[in-house]
């Protein structure tokens, strides 16, 4: 045996144990005799010098961190935060710290599976491969192309969202192309388009370094996007006039860390938001040049449903508006009606209208998924935005509506390269000329691409179920833990006739009803380019080697179109594909208003936000001072989105919940993530430190409840809904504290499916179901026996 | 696999011991530069290869003392209690902690 | 030095459980069994609290009520003790956030008000130690980085993780000389949060905390090789 020598750079479990032995006795040494010194300990010395760092953006959520990643060896061995990204100035999350432990669960799919006899066997990934094109050759000639279909994510790398797209909607020619942003950031994208005319944020996260006021939506930005509310609290600690608001339906560590936290009733912040409105008129604190210079005023559809029955179809149309049909709109939001609905105390109403009309306080709001996954979630979006643009507080430095993304590339791979059934790489397939040019650089016939958007990712789940989808591949996420009402789709999917391929990096539940498993390369196994909340592109080079036969997702699509026959749309080399995808890409985007960075630029620089215009960022779109799209002859701003170039002020109402509790089920369910966790858990659950951090779900409930009902501190209590039941322990003194009346759950626990419980609502606008508020009852469960018996 | 350490107090040559307990299998031993003293780190497949290490080790000459300042060692990896060698010997698991990983 | 006379063996809480065999069965047992007394008692450390000397000459265990904490904290008696074994045993690779080791009580977990305790540093009866001091208190989002580690659950699955050695005392060029810096100083930039004071941990606790401008003479390491002309900068 010998202590590991210098020459390793890297040591397993019992080495370190050799290594703790002999630091323990060296200490002791140390104790006894000050000064003795033990050649071998010196020798000892970790080699720090070894290790090569890399840089790329964090794995997890969609702030978009700069990491630099240590490898010796060809394996990741620690994390710091890139001091050089402006994103997070050297600072990252437990997660971020952690992220690349994520690689090495001891169960990382190696090798492709297939069903065989309902058993999972192993096979080459070439031989899982053919199987898969003849798998979608034959649903195509059996059944039509609008029967096979992908699910993807807003963790797919740009290539892999944009050849998903080019083998779906150009090659194949269906618009059966959905990704599980549609469930987080689906109100996001309809709430820009229907106020701005295009997608995502026009300001940047260097308006948290000029505002004095922050408000947080619904948004428990402290657990969520942790390294932004850093930079947040450092604002604050700056400049002491920074006051920061927390508007929430639950006490979490943002609202303790905020200056002042109010709480609203689920579904009331659109009576809220219209309030706060309504106060900056009467007031005279609106910003009368520019509302009449750049806002045009707009109504739309009121009483639009929630989607709740299959084939559910909503248009909304745009109606022209005034200011004074506006005021006369408002009327119905006073801060005292408004009180009675929302539960917000009028003063606390006009506490926030007076911070959004101080003309000399600069505000930024935050939100994302309390906003987002709502059923009028693109009401919402709009409602903020009109808040902001009444006080002119938008597209300037400090003042900013700032929609957050929880995903890393949901903005650069599903909102930009738009892998959803009505987008194409520019524009929509309803459109003809986003057609044509779809066509012209895909190098296909233009009759290829359909003109009619299919499914969305309810109803492509709904599909499945019903059988008119018959093949559905899904990349990089987990929807049978994050669908809701999920045991429809568990067994829809399952239905004697369907094939689904699954390609991920753990056996997760959603690769238990598969029928063929591919082994994915996972983050820097392979290049890529992620795009993250504030339009930023950040690429990454391959790092490490994938495990096995693991293999990217971008290249498990080309290995399969090239099966398909697709060879001339799919010609690149694996040296240098993902150069060759992002240059083809590119040409979607050229132009001003979202113009894209070089290859090369982007492996030179930590991060480029677009438009990249003349060599420059840009930070503050619409802004003629910052965007060289907006053009001066509009004023000093130019919605150039929209064809009046003006954004548009839509008049919303608030309108109830698709489900509220009543005597049989009396309480709201609210379900999310915890820091440790993201998404559905199946990297963060093997990472140790994040695993034992937060082991498993557990349902916070206030207090009071709990002493009105009996419940104690981690007893295990039932919640059940309407759809479904869920056994488990009873949180009342945790992170978070629901109101009364309200529980919380967190999702990421694959044993404790919360999403058996939840409906599937959504905004019939985005589409986007609402996770947030559904009815049910909490029981508790007298005995282990019951609680056995109802195993 | 325990994993262990020791301190050892020579009665004379702390370098001249050293050699001949890292000539035990499992054994490293390290003097120190400036004392005569040494750290022995023994590493050993499991809890009976740690027994018999163990015997040998109170059979080595020229040891004045040895102090045990860590040890590591899995459940599973720890026979049954009956399985033990009974001696006039301090059980060493009794102190031994366990270290849940 | 001859030092193998010690007729009490001190240890440091690193030293997790402490046995004695073979010879130092003996010890135990009594006096008269040919060992030596010593000449001088093995020096006390600074501030005496880092080498625990029972009067009887026992050696210290576990401390039984730590049972809950992780088995490195365990002191070998009294105050429990920042160690350089603990210190790693805390941290998934060296740099990591380490994880909080005790447990968090309800309003600290939402309020994240931990630096109350850990900005200054100083005694706690609660956990009978003494206060790791932070090394960035600019810092408020406590959580963000450091997971609650009080949980000792079994993985869910198991992880292959490895890392790279940590660092440990560098040897200074010439004796005498000022050991360079191991590691790097982000977000550990001041240094006497983890070398100086009582929590400070015990094997790199400087000799001379008065001394207060640290990189006048300890500078960090930040490679291996040596100038040769002509290398170039890449």
């Amino acid at each position: 045996m010998t202590i590991p020598s210098p020459t390793a750079a890297y040591v397993s479990r019992r080495d370190f144990m050799r290594r703790l032995a002999h630091g323990a006795a060296a200490a002791a040494a140390v104790s006894m005799i000050p000064g003795v010194s033990f050649a071998a300990w010196e020798s000892l010395d970790a080699d720090t010098s070894d290790i090569a760092w890399k840089k790329t953006p964090c794995r997890f959520c969609g702030v978009g961190c700069g990491l630099l990643v240590g490898v010796a060896e060809g394996r990741a061995v620690a994390v710091k935060g890139d001091p050089a990204s402006t994103v997070n100035k050297g600072l990252a999350c437990v997660k971020g710290y952690h992220s690349v432990q994520a690689l090495y669960g001891s169960d990382r799919l190696q090798k492709a599976l297939v069903r065989r006899n309902g058993q999972m066997v192993e096979v080459p990934i070439q031989e899982a491969l053919d199987l898969v094109a003849a798998k979608m050759r034959e649903t195509i000639d059996t059944h039509g192309k609008d029967a096979v279909s992908i699910y993807g994510s807003g963790q797919w790398t740009i290539p892999d969202g944009y050849v998903a797209s080019k083998l779906f909607k150009g090659a194949i020619g269906t618009n059966n192309v959905e990704a599980n942003a549609r469930l987080c950031m689906a109100s996001a994208v309809t709430g820009f388009l229907t106020s701005f005319g295009l997608d995502e944020p026009m300001g940047c996260y260097e308006d948290i370094d000029h505002a004095d006021t922050f408000i947080t939506w619904g948004n428990n930005m402290a657990e969520m996007h942790p390294v932004l509310f850093s930079r947040v609290l450092d604002r604050r600690l700056k400049n002491p006039d920074t006051l920061v608001i927390d508007f929430a339906t639950r006490t979490t560590r943002t609202s303790h860390a905020a200056d002042k936290s109010i709480l609203f009733r689920p579904q009331t912040d659109l009576a809220v938001a219209n309030a706060i409105c309504h106060e900056i008129i009467k007031n005279g604190w609106m910003h009368r040049d520019f509302v009449e210079q750049h806002v045009a005023f707009k109504t739309g559809k009121t009483n639009i449903g929630y989607g709740t029955e299959d084939g559910f179809a909503f248009t909304d149309k745009a109606e022209a508006s005034t200011l004074a049909d506006f005021r006369e709109f408002l009327k119905d939001y006073t801060p005292e009606k408004v009180e009675k609905i929302s539960g917000v105390a009028a003063a606390d109403i006009r506490y926030m209208a007076a911070l959004y009309g101080d003309p000399a306080r600069k505000v930024v709001s935050f939100w994302c998924m309390g906003m987002n996954q709502h059923t009028r979630g693109t009401w919402i979006n709009n409602l903020v935005y009109n808040i902001h643009l009444l006080t002119g507080k938008i597209s300037q430095p400090g003042n900013s509506p700032f929609s957050l993304t929880g995903q890393p590339s949901a903005c650069g791979t599903v909102r930009e390269v738009g892998t959803l059934t009505h987008k194409l790489p520019h524009g929509v397939v309803m459109n003809q000329k986003d057609r044509e040019m779809a066509a012209r650089i895909w190098d296909v016939p233009v009759e290829n691409i359909q003109p009619k958007p299919t499914y969305h990712t309810v109803e492509m789940f709904r599909a499945l179920d019903r059988g008119d989808i018959r093949f559905m591949w899904i990349q990089v996420t987990n929807p049978m833990v994050t669908m809701p009402k999920l045991s429809r789709y568990r067994d829809g999917a399952l239905k004697e006739g369907r094939f689904v391929v699954v390609s991920d990096v753990y056996p997760t539940p959603t690769t238990d009803i598969a029928d063929v498993i591919l082994p994915s390369a996972m983050w820097i196994e392979q290049e890529g380019m992620y795009g993250n909340s504030e339009r930023r592109t950040q690429h990454f080079e391959q790092i490490l080697q994938p495990p096995g036969e693991a293999m990217s997702d971008t290249w498990q699509l080309i290995e399969v179109a090239r099966r398909l026959g697709f060879e001339k749309q799919f010609p690149w080399s694996y040296e240098t594909h993902i150069r060759d995808i992002w240059e083809e890409y590119r040409l979607f985007h050229a132009g001003p208003r979202h113009e894209m960075a070089s290859y090369e630029e982007l492996r030179r620089q930590p991060g480029i936000m677009w438009p990249y215009v003349n060599g420059k960022s840009t930070q503050w779109r619409y802004n003629t001072e910052y965007d060289p799209a907006a053009d001066a002859s509009h004023g000093r701003f130019d919605f150039y989105g929209k064809p009046d170039h003006r954004a548009w002020l839509w008049q919303r109402p608030y309108e109830p919940p698709a489900e509220s509790p009543d005597v049989d089920y009396p309480f709201w369910l609210d379900t999310g993530r915890v820091l440790e966790h993201w998404h559905s858990g199946s990297m963060t659950r093997r990472v140790p430190t994040l695993h034992r951090s937060v082991p498993n779900a557990y349902v916070e409930l206030h207090p009071e409840d709990a002493r009105r009902m009996g419940i104690l501190d981690g007893e295990t209590v039932r919640l059940v809904s309407r759809r479904g039941r869920l056994d488990l322990p009873a949180q009342l003194h945790g992170r978070g504290q629901p109101t009364p009346g309200q529980v919380f759950v967190p999702f990421f626990d694959e044993s404790l499916l919360i999403n058996e419980l939840t409906l599937d609502a959504f905004c019939p606008i985005s589409k986007q179901p609402d996770y947030k508020k559904c009815a049910v009852r909490v029981e508790r469960l007298a005995s282990a026996e019951s609680r056995d018996a109802s195993r | 696999m325990p994993v262990c350490s020791y301190l050892v107090f020579p009665q004379a040559n702390a370098v001249d011991l050293s050699a001949r307990l890292s000539a035990l299998p499992g054994c490293e031993a390290t003097p120190a530069d400036n004392a005569d003293l040494l750290i022995l780190v023994t590493d050993t497949a499991d809890a009976e290869a740690e027994e018999l290490l163990q015997a040998q080790l109170a059979d080595v000459d020229g040891v004045q003392c040895m102090v045990l300042t860590f040890g590591d060692i899995n459940e599973a990896d720890v026979p049954p209690a009956g399985a033990r060698r009974k001696g006039p010997r301090k059980q060493p698991q009794d102190a031994i902690v366990h270290r849940s990983h | 030095m001859p030092v193998a006379r010690a007729w009490k063996i001190a240890v440091t809480v690193t030293a997790m459980a402490v046995v004695i065999v073979g010879v130092g069965e003996f010890l135990r047992a009594g006096d008269d069994a040919g060992l030596r007394r010593p000449d001088h008692r093995a020096p006390a450390h600074d501030g005496g609290i880092l080498a625990v000397v029972h009067g009887d000459g026992a050696m210290s265990s576990a401390h039984p009520q730590g049972a809950s904490l992780a088995p490195l904290m365990q002191p070998a008696a009294g105050v429990q003790q920042r160690s350089i074994t603990t210190y790693y045993d805390r941290r998934a690779y060296s740099g990591a956030p380490p994880v909080v080791p005790h447990p968090v009580d309800a309003r600290t977990n939402r309020t994240q008000a931990c630096n109350v305790c850990h900005e200054k540093g100083g005694f706690t009866p609660k956990f009978n130690a003494y206060v790791p001091v932070t090394p960035h208190p600019q810092y408020r989002n406590c959580l963000q980085c450091h997971a609650l580690g009080a949980n000792v659950v079994a993985d869910f699955v198991g992880n292959d993780w490895l890392s790279v050695r940590v660092p440990v005392l560098h040897r200074p060029a010439l004796p005498g000389n000022p050991p360079p810096m191991p590691h790097p100083l982000r977000l550990h930039d001041n240094c006497l949060a983890c070398h100086a004071g009582p929590a400070a941990v015990a094997e790199v606790r400087t000799s001379h905390p008065e001394r207060l401008n640290c990189q006048q003479c300890h500078v960090p390491r930040t490679t291996q090789a040596i100038f040769q002309r002509g290398a170039g900068a890449g």
